[in-house]
């Protein structure tokens, strides 16, 4: 660059009104996404030569290949190559934290439809037709796809962990009261809009660059350089957007990534992979299932004194990410009521199904439906509203802080949130013109409830709280970031731009967050945890700072202030006696020979977790907030709809107030749906028969709350020094949907007239719904 | 033949007829705006506008492209997300969704856009006033996006963008809206000078029903597709095309709905779409009931493409009108070259998905008696929009002196294919109402249907929950209280 881009002068107008950090700004795609402008990566465009493959499996739950006779694959029309598992060059397994993930099957298959083989063709729709040509001869043998059969069977993926706090067997036997609690928990399909896909290009020796709808790319990036025998140097990972991700392509994206490399190298050709629907469903795992127990002990106020509970979570065929799924499950046991005395066991079962894996709220959602059956049923056992008892139960310095982990709850503003809440949402109120409407009401019948939700933040492997990020600053003024984190939708591209924008004191417009690319940002965890703000904010923050302090320093050389006397804000740049714009700023440092580009890097202080003692600091802060619902059914047919919603969230000092409702609202819906309507059923054959959208229902526009009130808790800052305050925000208002279920359940109690607490187990369909209501009348079915 | 794609007028070759259009925007033309979500019509991330030429004036309706085959789509003005998108200048339902945030991962969006678009273009610019308008406003804004589905946002910000563009800019239309750089009449010019389909054998098109028993002569063993709402999923999901096809969609004797007497003739070909929209302003009891099932059948991409014509003779037991149908003791005219027989709707089924067609015959229209008897229906169902029936009942019948009489019940997803509930009909024939109990009800049923159990109910579920409708209907509360919601 011999001749440097013409820029703006500076301007004399009004910097004070300048905020970029706080503001409700537009997600950085909007234009994009209305305008289908935005590029997903089916959407890129390959060059002609560009092949398709497509994965084969076997029709069987569980067995031994004994023969797979692929002739009739090689001679159909269009395929160019197919490869088993002899093929693959390095590495055969693709588990991410533990072995047990073959990127096809060698010879044992542990669930229906395993890829066994991988067939390249010319097209998507020769590969897919060859693809069902294959002879796969299986010696079956006895699948396990219960809770009963893996116990009996003593199959499990990992060992038993188990968090202990106080005597719990003595202080059970004191305890006035005791129940007992078993519930059966439903799993959940992600069903991302764009499903799972990849396109790898070949490149110089020997190298690949793959686009890879992945949450994770540097792990894609290290299983693509293991399964091909190869350096990760010789890897680049591009990852621009995703449609949707929601956990499901934190680990589920590199398989199908792995075979695009694999096949585009060993042939030389760029290769897309991509699911079709019913694919993605039946070979990419989903939210566990859990069934939960528990014994309880209390008193007659409703005060909970011990909880003895063991959570068994259904991992499917490996151990994918189940260990820190099922401790985050213990670790939300308790949600947010001080247990005294507390056994927390988590175990980790085998199943002959797909592995399942992370979904928002990451095992979490699962524990906390556990505290809030106990919070119901003790309210009825002593004949209080569930509320006073959810009350009297809170964490509070008076009764304790201190949880099951013995962690020290910090940073709790829960009284206050359910205080604003009852009052705004006119919880007492309602109950009693509900009770009336109950009254009068022959067929339908409503339900109200307020749960909390207190979600520990951080990822509980300790070494994951890290991130980097990379800023260039442009002899135009212009800025691009890049950080370890991926936009999946959930607006962290805008949060960045906004955290950069405010750091180096320029407008918005002037910063553009790129795809994530393993070659500019190295060794980056996945974007899950809710931490993606957190952990990406914070490096790039630190980028900036850098590239802030050496132009303030340049600046207080050049005009003969000090570095603290020079401002940079909405794109200007002020000292005591001058100003002039960031770009001729920019410009004077790049011909002062400055340097306009660098690094940042953040881990999370604080945290630790001592499995062997099973006690810890695992989260840095909580995120808190507590929702209302109100629902109503149908005694005839057991169908519900919920009538009204309000939510108060603690996101702390929030960057992007509308991207975070966004989240909370999506996030609520999403819950609803994982605990109403959204059934995963397999066939005595170990086939998933809920294989596509007509038999696996998501919220539709009509399930959306009729009134729907979501409010961010005012004058609220994180205690913690997060990035500037913030809370995250991804994960926790999953759980504000367990409202929905504890209202059915209300709804049901109220239908049997107060008699008989029903059980409910999850998804609640209207079927379950039904039997539930007529349990709760002394019916039997 | 020819379409009018955005603003181009293009020739499709014939090798492209039996193919998806989804397929054929993303691939053939480089388009990529338009997204595959589901390949199967569920979740409408594919949604065009498909504007057919009527009277003079082209009506735009929402369809979902993975499932339509290009074959049905000759002389239409296909409208995809590209063609209204001219760089930053949004349309008011693109700006609306900006500046209400409706978008996240934006996979959905253009999905999202096109719904809006066609509710937008087909809405006329009214003020609301009274409460009630407000509440079907939102409705209608609700029926207009019931197959989109959005897994980010929980759709309230998409319901704040859609609300927000009421009631001032509505009722743009084409013409108005300039939305593919083509004034109203050019589009109109341009779409009466496209060619039609060239019928070849693998997809044939015919237009009138002597075309048609040509195409039926030419080709006897081929596959009749209407709307293409279930054919198309053989395409995508089972990879399966049929040899050949031949379109019924077109036929203009099979297009009309009119009332004769003491009738209603429903020609085959009419969508779901047309037929609520005959029906809206009818407050005839069997026109409610008609209203209610049709709200709940599909979306409104299915229903602007599906055909009453063949919900029937697709013969799904789970088929949403049927029930209704048999109840309503409709019948069918069946045609075959240049003979047609007339037979009742309840002798038409023999089996599981088997029907007395014979090869080349197909049904031309459908006639529904109309009479002053209680006609009510219920569907039952995991999701209300867009979802398929666990359980769909429909029961007819007159009070005379208090006593029950010329009852029907008509049954969906209670056995192989849609049936009456005749024995029960019998139990219930010159009862006084509260005679009955639902547990009467119920062993009534048991002897006409054993259902199964399947991924979308238990057959006890499926029992229970008809008995408890039936009941509840001819319950003296039910005459105080209007029933559910659906």
């Amino acid at each position: 660059m011999r001749k440097l881009p013409q820029v703006e002068p500076h301007n004399i107008g009004n910097t004070s009104s300048f905020k970029v950090v706080g503001a409700s700004k537009a997600h950085e795609s909007a234009i994009l996404h209305v305008t289908g402008q935005a590029r997903y990566v089916d959407d890129i465009p390959t060059p002609a030569n560009c092949l398709s493959a497509y994965i084969g499996g076997a029709q069987v739950t569980s067995g031994k290949i004994t023969k797979a006779d692929l002739s009739k694959v090689w001679q159909a029309p269009g395929v160019v190559d197919v490869i088993t598992a002899d093929d693959i060059p390095g590495h055969r397994d693709i588990g991410p934290v533990f072995p047990g993930d073959p990127l096809l099957a060698e010879e044992q298959v542990n669930f229906m439809g395993q890829p066994v083989f991988a067939v390249l063709a010319n097209t998507r729709e020769q590969a897919q037709q060859a693809a069902k040509q294959a002879n796969i001869q299986i010696q079956a043998s006895e699948p396990i796809l219960n809770l009963e059969a893996a116990q009996t069977a003593n199959r499990t993926v990992r060992p038993s962990h188990s968090l202990t706090k106080g005597d719990v067997a003595a202080e059970m036997l004191k305890a006035p009261c005791q129940l007992d609690i078993e519930q059966q928990i439903g799993g959940q399909e992600h069903f991302y809009l764009e499903g799972q896909v990849a396109l790898a290009l070949p490149q110089e020796d020997g190298g690949v660059l793959v686009y890879s709808s992945s949450q994770h790319p540097s792990e894609v990036q290290k299983l693509v350089a293991e399964v091909l025998g190869i350096p990760m140097h010789l890897v680049v990972v591009d990852m621009r957007r995703m449609g949707g991700g929601f956990g499901g392509k934190e680990t589920q994206a590199a398989q199908w990534a792995c075979l695009a490399a694999l096949l585009a190298v060993r042939n030389n050709k760029p290769v897309k992979l991509r699911l079709g629907r019913s694919d993605d469903m039946q070979l990419t795992g989903k939210r566990h299932g859990f069934v939960n127990q528990a014994q309880v002990g209390f008193d007659h106020s409703g005060q909970i004194l011990a909880v003895q509970a063991q959570l068994n979570g259904l991992c499917g065929c490996s151990a994918d990410l189940s260990d820190a799924i099922v401790d985050r499950a213990m670790f939300h046991t308790d949600n947010a009521y001080y247990l005294p005395a507390a056994k927390i066991t988590g175990h980790r079962w085998f199943q002959n199904t797909v592995s399942h894996t992370a979904f928002r709220g990451f095992g979490g959602p699962q524990g906390m439906m556990l505290a809030e059956q106990m919070l119901d049923d003790v309210a009825r056992a002593v004949g209080r509203d569930p509320l006073s008892v959810r009350l009297a139960n809170l964490y509070s310095p008076q009764r304790g802080m201190t949880t099951p982990y013995h962690q020290q709850v910090e940073g709790f503003p829960m009284q206050r949130i359910i205080g604003e809440l009852v009052d705004s949402s006119q919880y007492w109120q309602r109950r009693e013109e509900i009770t009336l409407f109950n009254e009068g009401s022959q067929r339908m019948v409503r339900g109200l409830a307020l749960t909390p939700v207190k979600f520990g933040i951080s990822f509980t492997a300790q070494f994951l709280n890290q991130a980097g990020a990379l800023v260039h600053v442009y002899t135009d003024g212009s800025v691009q970031v890049n950080h370890g984190g991926t936009e999946m939708g959930q607006g962290l591209h805008t949060k960045i731009g906004q955290i950069a924008a405010a750091e180096l004191g320029v407008e918005l417009d002037a910063i553009v967050v790129t795809a994530s690319r393993t070659d500019k940002v190295p060794n980056t965890s996945p974007t899950a945890a809710s931490s993606g703000t957190d952990l990406n904010g914070q490096a790039t923050r630190a980028a900036c700072e850098t590239i802030r302090q050496r132009l303030q320093e340049f600046v207080a050389e050049t005009h003969n202030c000090t570095p603290s006397q020079v401002q940079l804000k909405a794109g200007q740049v002020i000292w005591p006696s001058g100003q002039q714009s960031f770009a001729e700023l920019v410009q004077a440092a790049y011909l002062a020979r400055i340097s306009l580009s660098s690094t940042g890097y953040y881990r999370t202080p604080k945290i630790y977790y001592d499995r062997d003692k099973a006690a810890g600091h695992p989260f840095y802060y909580y995120t808190c907030g507590a929702a209302v619902t109100e629902v109503e059914v149908d005694r005839l047919t057991g169908m519900y709809k919920v009538l009204r919603t309000d939510i108060l969230h603690d996101a702390g000092a929030s960057i992007n107030p509308a991207i975070d409702i966004g989240q909370i609202e999506g996030a609520y819906v999403q819950g609803m749906g994982w605990l109403t309507t959204e059934e995963l059923v397999w066939g005595d054959d170990g086939r998933l028969q809920s294989n596509s959208g007509a038999t696996y229902k998501i919220p539709a526009v009509g399930d959306t709350p009729a009134e729907f009130n979501v409010a961010l808790l005012e004058n609220s800052s994180n205690h913690e020094a997060t990035i500037y305050h913030s809370k995250a925000v991804g994960e926790p208002p999953f759980m504000y949907a367990i409202s929905v279920w504890s209202a059915l359940r209300d709804a049901i109690y109220q239908a049997g007239n107060r008699q008989c607490n029903p059980q409910l187990d999850t998804p609640a369909t209207p079927e379950r719904v039904l039997w539930a209501m007529q349990q709760a009348r002394g019916e039997t079915s | 033949m020819e379409i009018l794609l955005n603003n181009q007028a293009l020739t499709v070759a014939e090798e492209h007829y039996r193919k998806p259009l989804l397929t054929w925007l993303r691939e053939q033309q480089e388009l990529p705006a338009t997204k595959e979500g589901c390949g199967a019509g569920d979740c409408g991330a594919c949604t065009v506008l498909v504007g057919r030429l009527q009277n003079g004036k082209v009506h735009y309706e929402a369809v979902n492209a993975c499932i339509a085959l290009l074959g049905n789509l000759s002389q239409c003005h296909l409208v995809t997300l590209d063609g209204i998108s001219h760089g930053n200048k949004l349309q008011p339902v693109q700006q609306a969704l900006v500046d209400f945030h409706g978008s996240q991962c934006g996979f959905c969006t253009p999905g999202i856009v096109m719904a809006m678009m066609a509710w937008w273009l087909n809405t006329p610019a009214n003020p609301l006033q009274t409460d009630k308008e407000i509440k079907q406003h939102r409705h209608d804004i609700e029926e207009a996006l019931s197959g989109n589905l959005c897994r980010c946002t929980g759709y309230h910000p998409i319901l704040k963008a859609a609300a927000s563009l009421a009631p001032f800019t509505l009722g743009g239309g084409m013409d108005k809206a300039d939305l593919v750089g083509l004034t109203g009449i050019q589009i109109t010019e341009i779409l009466a000078e496209l060619s039609p389909s060239t019928k070849p054998l693998a997809y044939q098109q015919p237009y009138t029903e002597q075309e048609l028993a040509q195409a039926i002569n030419a080709m006897p063993e081929a596959t009749f597709i209407s709307g293409g709402t279930d054919l198309g999923l053989e395409v995508t999901q089972q990879l399966n095309t049929r040899d050949a096809y031949i379109d019924l969609s077109q036929v203009a004797e099979l297009q009309h709905i009119q009332r004769d007497g003491d009738s209603l003739h429903i020609g085959a070909s009419v969508t779901y779409s047309q037929l609520s929209e005959y029906l809206s302003g009818d407050s005839h009891q069997a026109s409610h009931a008609w209203q209610k099932i049709l709200n709940v059948l599909g979306s409104r991409q299915v229903r602007n493409k599906g055909t009453i014509g063949g919900n029937i003779a697709n013969a799904s037991p789970i088929a949403d009108t049927p029930p209704l149908l048999l109840a309503l003791q409709a019948k069918l005219i069946l045609q075959k070259g240049t003979e047609s027989r007339e037979i009742e709707l309840a002798d038409f089924y023999i089996g599981y998905r088997q029907t007395v067609l014979a090869t080349g015959e197909y049904i031309r229209e459908i006639i529904v008696p109309i009479d002053d008897h209680q006609v009510h229906i219920e569907k039952i169902s995991k999701r209300y929009e867009d979802d398929i029936s666990a359980a769909c009942i429909a029961m007819v019948y007159k009070l005379e002196d208090d006593h029950i009489s010329q009852c029907k019940i008509g049954l969906g997803g209670m056995a192989a294919t849609p049936v009456l509930a005749e024995q029960l009909q019998v139990l219930l024939e010159g009862k006084m109402p509260a005679e009955i109990n639902s547990k009467d009800i119920l062993e009534g049923l048991k002897k006409d249907v054993s259902p199964m159990s399947d991924v979308r109910a238990s057959a006890d579920y499926r029992l229970q929950v008809c008995a408890n409708i039936l009941a509840f209907w001819l319950s003296p509360e039910h005459h105080k209280q209007a029933g559910g919601w659906a």
